[in-house]
């Protein structure tokens, strides 16, 4: 009678809460991921120097000065700007794969009876 | 809404299959299978690409562990949405669904349905709750087989807007079952103490339980960002000599923060979230407190709970040591904390925290290093954020004369720990003591730490004083094979150390504080009235049912000279402290002058002779001769410290007095007194018709009158009171004759004739003892320096023995 009971009891569970549940878990494991590759920071200072590397604003009339100035910002922003167009790619792609996963969670979740049966049965059948 | 039936037949389907398999059996299997699973495929995969052929019985069998171990992932998920349930709400970071019951609550209701007080005390968090009350498991049994009536599940209430748990229940079954409230009455628990330790048990139950949801976001959140360091840059050197914050001792268990600093807490985060000068300097007794604040402030960021401006934050505490010790060179040191700063300072989101930062610019001073002018460049920048924690003492004499480098910073007064915040402090250390020491702190024991620690020992500040005292006690429970740490060895310990009676009181003690007035004359005689009055006070102090926040008793001795007012005092001492040198004696003739106050609390040429020797002797009588020729300043002095039980030193520390007995003395109105006391009979408020003189003559003021616990009277002595003085008087001569190795004995006429010739009501005892020096000590060291007695002889003296000349001196 119990394992009835608790056959029944996850059954409900298995295509009510859970599902609702998963939805929850999924939502803690997307806001891990872009905390993670830390998106939003990155992507509002895209273009700010690397490391926060500049050169000091040069006087007025000092070209030679200005020339660096400028350059060093430029070369600072550029690769600033890659390194962090590279993580927000790769943290995309963690999102990517992490949808992936969730519907492949999904279709297993959805289809754990029939899979589980399956494999006890042609397993059984194999063994013997 | 369900009802707790309903509640709990959801529940107990999941609770019987965990009662056949259990929690950890279900984390085996999953493990075992996976294994087998993995193996099975693995030597399916070897085989296959060493070109065999493997069997169907290895391809059976991995299909077989597959589907077990998916089967008991599933079972776990099924399993944790139960044994989670309401968990959001427990831990106060809200979540929907909440009301209902939680899984601890149903496996307790389950286990007994009819009778939850059973389930609870049978209960492993239940069973736990009352060993930390007091009780032992054996008692806890022999309770639940008493006959008393019984509380059925049916009857707990459900919580209207939050998930009932193991605390509502307990707090329930104390409140609505009598049999189980007497029963913890009649063991001496209070209802602060079980819930306490009820609170206790339930909030580590929940940090150890919340360490296991590795998939909430306040786990998940522990992990530093990625994109973070590769952008702005790890502060290497910063990271070298520091610790994050959250690593901190203090910092183990995020629920136990204390939540009586709320508006310090947004002030800190007010002033971090500023533009410029977002520094601050955090000026309480003792690190632990700005420390335990900071980490609130650090676990709301990380939650995302603390202001916009602050997200990404990271609190990183400074271990100057290491760093003086690694360079101890001038130039390197100099180099070293420069590149330190600008890298915090680069990042961007670091805050530098520096714990006692007197002593890192003092030290560094030592090596010709000036850290204020090294750190004024970054202190100044909106990317650096520095928090100074250091005491008033330091801050007043160290930092505060910096001005330049002050004004940089925020200053912000912490209030010190409170005794509950104390607890909560206690509570993770505890934990922590009990698994490395094998012991188990009851509740009780932690309150009498905390108390304890803030009433009776003066060295250090609180929490950090108590924090002490709990490794101590640990320390000593361990070398002593005491497992379970109760009220009454913390009580014990405390006594040991400080000389201080603390705790329940003994049979002697009991005995010896019921007899306190007889114990008292025996070396005071006569004062009927003075010493009744002493030996009341000093029962309400021990009994704790006098205000903690004064010294333990305060007392005017008013009356002439020789009447047993600084006898009384050392009697005191010696019943209270155990010994006549717990005494400090100030001649308060000596601070008339208003310049004096410096002698005793210091001023810039030194430390106060009242400062040092509180200090040194802690738990004493102190006794102030001549209470009345102290100059106006130096009474309100006292007026504060009989008051609050502490004064301000001039160099800005809090001397503790709230572990002496304070005597003053004083001869004003003694005249009064002497003529009044004639014609008592006459006068039936003759105490207040004196003390009003007193006042009258502006001797005191009437509000440093009123803080005293009593103003005593002493009266003259009587003729036979003063035979009695001489006979006390007698008995110390002939001990310290008998310690020379000789046998004195007085006859009684011998005595009688001493006491009328040194009988006078104005200088009471004193002129007895000078007629006992005079003339018997004289005769004595004449008898001996004669050879007229031999060591071991009697020297036995009567009036015929002096001449007329003699005894005429």
């Amino acid at each position: 009678m119990f394992f009835l009971t608790i056959v029944r009891d996850y059954t409900i569970w298995h295509y009510s809460t859970a599902l609702v549940a998963f939805v929850r878990l999924y939502k803690n494991f997307w806001w891990f991921t872009v905390q993670l590759f830390s998106i939003p920071q990155l992507a509002s200072s895209l273009f700010a120097p690397f490391k926060r590397i500049t050169e000091r604003r040069a006087g007025l009339f000092d070209i030679e000065a200005w020339a660096g100035f400028i350059i060093i910002n430029i070369v600072s922003r550029l690769i600033g700007f890659i390194v962090r167009a590279c993580i927000i790619i790769a943290g995309i792609g963690a999102l990517v794969l992490l949808c992936l996963l969730a519907v492949i969670w999904y279709g297993i979740w959805l289809a754990a009876p029939a899979i589980i049966s399956y494999c006890l049965v042609y397993g059984i059948y194999l063994l013997f | 809404m369900k009802t707790i039936n309903e509640h709990l037949d959801t529940f107990r389907p999941v609770i019987t299959y965990e009662e056949n398999l259990g929690r950890t059996s279900l984390t085996s299997l999953r493990i075992i299978f996976f294994v087998m699973f993995v193996s099975c495929l693995v030597t399916i995969i070897a085989t296959e690409k060493a070109g065999g052929e493997y069997s169907d019985a290895l391809l059976g069998s991995t299909l077989i562990f597959f589907a077990l171990w998916l089967e008991q992932i599933f079972l776990y998920c099924y399993h944790n949405s139960f044994y989670f349930r309401g968990f959001d709400s427990q831990i106060g970071s809200g979540g929907k669904n909440a009301t209902g019951i939680s899984y601890e609550v149903a496996q307790i209701l389950l286990a007994n349905e009819s009778d939850i007080t059973a389930a609870f005390i049978e209960s492993t968090l239940g069973l736990e709750t009352l060993v930390r009350s007091g009780l032992t498991p054996e008692a806890c049994v022999a309770f639940v087989q008493t006959n008393r009536t019984f509380l059925e599940a049916s009857s707990v209430p459900l919580e209207p807007n939050q998930t009932t748990d193991v605390f509502h229940l307990g707090e329930y079954i104390y409140m609505y079952d009598t049999s189980f409230k007497q029963w913890l009455e009649d063991n001496a628990i209070t209802e602060t103490l079980f819930i306490g330790a009820l609170q206790f048990v339930v909030k580590n139950y929940i940090a150890e339980k919340r360490k296991k949801r590795w998939w909430s976001r306040d786990l998940l959140s522990l992990h530093s960002g990625l994109g973070r360091e590769l952008t702005t840059g790890v502060p290497y050197e910063l990271e070298r000599f520091s610790y994050p914050l959250t690593t901190h001792d203090i910092v183990i268990d995020q629920t136990s923060r204390t939540i009586s600093h709320g508006q310090i807490i947004q002030k800190i985060e007010e002033i971090l979230a500023r533009n410029r000068a977002a520094n601050i300097l955090l000026i309480g007794e003792g690190t632990t407190e700005g420390l335990d604040i900071l980490a609130s402030v650090q676990a709301r960021v990380g939650k995302g709970a603390g202001l916009n401006a602050l997200a990404g934050l990271e609190f990183f505490v400074l271990d100057y040591k290491q760093l003086l010790s690694t360079y101890p060179q001038k130039q390197e040191l100099e180099n070293e904390l420069t590149v330190i700063l600008e890298q915090a300072a680069n990042a961007g989101t670091y805050v530098i925290v520096i714990p006692e930062i007197s002593h890192f610019i003092r030290e560094a001073a030592l090596l010709d290093v000036d850290v204020p002018e090294l750190l004024a460049v970054y202190l100044a920048l909106p990317t650096l954020h520095c928090i100074g924690i250091d005491t008033p003492h330091n801050y007043h004499n160290e930092l505060h004369p910096n001005d330049s480098f002050v004004r940089r910073f925020e200053e912000i007064l912490l209030e010190g720990s409170t005794v509950s915040d104390t607890i909560k402090i206690l509570e993770p250390i505890a934990l922590r003591q009990e698994k490395r020491r094998s012991v188990l702190f009851t509740f009780g024991a932690l309150v009498s730490v905390a108390e304890n620690a803030d009433r009776y020992l003066t060295n250090g500040v609180m929490p950090e004083r108590a924090i002490d005292l709990i490794h101590e006690i640990a320390q000593s429970a361990q070398k002593h094979g005491v497992v379970i740490i109760k009220r009454e060895f913390v009580d014990g310990f405390v006594s040991e150390k400080t000389g201080m009676p603390v705790g329940p009181i003994t049979e002697t003690e009991q005995d010896r504080l019921m007899h306190l007035e007889d114990i008292l004359h025996k070396r005071v005689i006569g004062q009927d009235k003075a010493v009744s009055a002493i030996a009341r006070t000093m029962r309400r102090a021990r009994v704790d049912i006098a205000r903690a926040d004064k010294p333990i008793g305060s007392f005017l001795f008013l009356g002439g000279t020789g009447v047993g007012k600084t006898e009384t005092a050392k009697a005191l001492a010696h019943t209270f402290f155990g010994s006549e040198a717990h005494m400090i004696r100030f001649d308060m003739s000596e601070y008339s002058g208003e310049h004096t106050m410096g002698y005793l609390i210091g001023d810039e040429n030194g430390t106060g002779a009242l400062t040092d020797k509180l200090q040194e002797h802690p738990y004493s009588v102190v006794l102030l001769d001549e209470f009345e020729k102290a100059a106006e300043s130096v009474h309100d002095l006292f007026l504060q410290i009989l008051d609050e039980g502490y004064f301000t030193s001039t160099d800005g520390r809090r001397i503790n007095a709230r572990n002496t007995i304070i005597v003053a003395t004083s001869n004003a109105g003694s005249d009064l007194i002497r003529k009044t006391t004639a014609i008592r009979s006459q006068l039936p408020n003759l105490d207040s018709d004196i003390i009003n003189h007193i006042i009258e003559t502006r001797v005191f003021k009437p509000e440093l009158l009123n803080r005293f616990d009593s103003t005593i009277i002493f009266e003259p002595l009587e003729k036979d009171e003063m035979t009695n003085v001489a006979k006390l008087m007698l008995g110390e001569l002939t001990a310290r004759v008998m310690d020379q190795g000789y046998h004195l004995v007085v006859t009684p006429a011998l005595l009688t004739r001493l006491v009328d010739k040194g009988y006078d009501p104005k200088s009471g005892g004193r002129g007895i003892n000078r007629v006992l020096q005079d003339v018997l000590e004289e005769k004595i060291a004449k008898k001996i320096i004669s050879g007229e007695v031999r060591t071991g002889g009697y020297l036995n003296l009567d009036v015929t023995d002096f001449t007329a000349e003699e005894l005429s001196v």
